[in-house]
């Protein structure tokens, strides 16, 4: 071999051997990034394998919106798709920014697979209206064409399967209670509309709550419990006194006169009205010996500490 | 070295530049969310050529039994959500006051107190603050897990309201009435009074107020209530008919 040849022999091995040392790393951090592991695994077509990459990656990172929303992602790519919603929405809550054409067109999706129509018919229209021109908008399209001849569940079955998830799943649960209350010829509209009250307060979304309109008066007990999501909502959003005044404007009935007086203790404490908030408090003490009620009890004790101090 | 070689060499030195570049890019955090993005995109990309069959998972009961058991059995799994929920302003209302107003309160008192005030006096208020905060801290992480933990939230309040008026009879047959609220159904509709007692199981997915299904007594323990016009089961009170050794 010539002198030349050796030195370009030469050349070209170090050439390879300094790409081999520019793309090694990559390798190692797609290994330690559970993230890209779990794309990758969608690559490959294994959605199970790579949901379990995404819930790793959003339990290493629990503030990261956007591995809540993988971790749909991963739910949805497995089938599951109340789990995807859960999660889709999570994120969203946590980060507003996140939406983007993906986004919603998966969100539509959800709805669809759980043949929630009212809700399926809003989310691809919201996508249409994010980016009309969008390969997405055009799958929105043929989606909502096709979906006019689906028939819709029973809102009963609608509010059984937000029940049997609510715990677990409040975000989907809402979603449930939301498409039954929105079926205008059903009986349970009105339980659909307080259950939605309910579920909205437990996902901290008290601003909805206030827009519902009310519970018809003929039915006291849904009433009732319609006007204490309210006062429960006017008590997230830290308004206390016109929390107290919704309390105060009925006389809840005995299913929730409990929690309306718990509620109303709560508030008094808020409100400073400590003397008040004493009396109450010795009264659920006497009939409520609880944690719940020993929770109050000492939050009232914090205020009267601080007024000493002060 | 001719002019062949070092025009390689410079190419070789531009190519290992560029993979340094890009592999910094690549490990940053921008990068990394830049490569997730388009990875995203692509999923959506390929999902949005087929899309899901409609109504592919369906609620599976479409049963229709009688409406105003589904209703009482709808507002009996509701009602742990209001306790949630007041446990979270709980916490919050706990937090912010004890780290944001009483210490700076504190602070503000100790700068604004005469000059001569002895040091002894001082020491007693910070560790009092002190004391306060560490108080805080710890209500704080039990609420964090009061609200976390669905078995410490999901207290039940029961109906018990009684009219003391009433007679042993007219109660006795009012409360067996009222006893459908105070039991969870795994489905709506299927139990009556005769069956109320022997067909009750577990629904695990309705966590704790499926875990006591003992049968019930017809004529429950009450207790004077404080108002004069009726009185309280103590299971119906918020907490009341849990397990204790999960609490925390």
């Amino acid at each position: 071999m010539s002198g030349r040849a050796q030195r370009d022999a030469a050349m070209i091995a170090a050439a390879i051997a300094l790409l081999l040392c520019g793309a090694a790393p990559r390798r190692g951090l797609a290994a330690d990034d559970p993230v890209a592991a779990g794309f990758a695994a969608l690559e490959r077509d294994r959605p199970r394998e790579a949901l379990a990459h995404f819930i790793a990656a959003s339990r290493a990172n629990p503030a990261s919106a956007r591995n809540l929303c993988y971790v749909g992602l991963g739910y949805f790519k497995a089938g599951d798709f109340e789990n995807a919603l859960e999660y889709f929405e999570r994120s969203l809550q946590q980060d507003p920014s996140l939406v983007d054409s993906a986004f919603l067109f998966y969100r539509a999706n959800c709805y669809r697979a759980l043949g929630l129509r009212s809700m399926e018919r809003t989310a691809w229209k919201a996508l249409i209206d994010w980016d009309p021109r969008s390969r997405f908008a055009d799958a929105g399209r043929e989606a909502a064409a096709s979906g006019r001849r689906e028939r819709a569940p029973q809102s009963r079955a609608l509010l059984e399967r937000g029940l049997d998830v609510w715990h677990k799943l409040p975000h989907a649960a809402a979603a449930y209670f939301r498409e039954a209350a929105s079926q205008q010829e059903s009986q349970w509209r009105t339980e659909a509309r307080v259950f939605l009250a309910c579920a909205l307060n437990t996902i901290e979304r008290h601003e909805e709550v206030l827009q519902l309109e009310p519970a018809p008066e003929s039915d006291a007990a849904l009433a009732g419990l319609m006007e204490l999501q309210r006062a429960a909502a006017l008590a997230g959003l830290e308004r206390w006194d016109e929390a107290m005044a919704a309390l105060q404007k009925r006389s809840f009935e005995s299913v929730v006169r409990g929690q309306a007086e718990y509620l109303k203790s709560l508030c008094l404490i808020q409100l400073g009205r400590q003397e008040e908030a004493t009396d109450a408090l010795a009264a659920l003490k006497r009939v409520f010996s609880t944690e719940a009620v020993a929770h109050l009890v000492t939050l009232a004790e914090v205020h009267m500490q601080h007024r000493a101090l002060k | 070295m001719n002019t062949h070689e070092a025009l390689f060499m410079r190419l070789l030195l531009a190519a290992f530049i560029l993979l340094s570049v890009a592999r910094q890019a690549g490990s940053s955090s921008d990068g990394r969310t830049q490569r997730y993005t388009s990875l995203w995109l692509r999923q959506a990309g390929s999902d949005a050529a087929s899309l899901v069959e409609p109504g592919s998972v369906r609620a599976a009961r479409t049963d229709l039994p009688d409406r105003a058991a589904c209703t009482r059995h709808l507002l009996q799994q509701s009602q742990w959500t209001l306790l949630q929920r007041a446990g979270g302003a709980l916490r919050d209302a706990r937090r912010d006051l004890f780290r944001k107003r009483v210490r700076q309160r504190v602070r503000a008192h100790l700068r604004a107190a005469p000059a001569l005030e002895s040091a002894r006096v001082r020491l007693q208020r910070a560790s009092e603050a002190g004391a306060g905060r560490e108080t805080a801290d710890a209500l704080a992480a039990r609420d964090a897990r009061a609200v976390t933990d669905p078995v410490a939230t999901d207290t039940k309040l029961e109906l018990s309201v009684t009219a003391t008026e009433e007679t042993t009879a007219a109660r006795t047959t009012r409360l067996i009435a009222e006893g459908d609220l105070t039991r969870p159904c795994t489905s709506i509709g299927t139990r009556d009074a005769s069956d109320r007692n022997t067909e009750l199981t577990p629904d695990t997915s309705l966590d704790r107020d499926n875990t006591d299904v003992r049968p019930r007594n017809t004529e429950p323990t009450v207790r004077p209530g404080t108002d004069g016009t009726g009185t309280y089961d103590t299971d119906s009170a918020p907490g009341g008919n849990v397990d204790r050794r999960k609490l925390p």
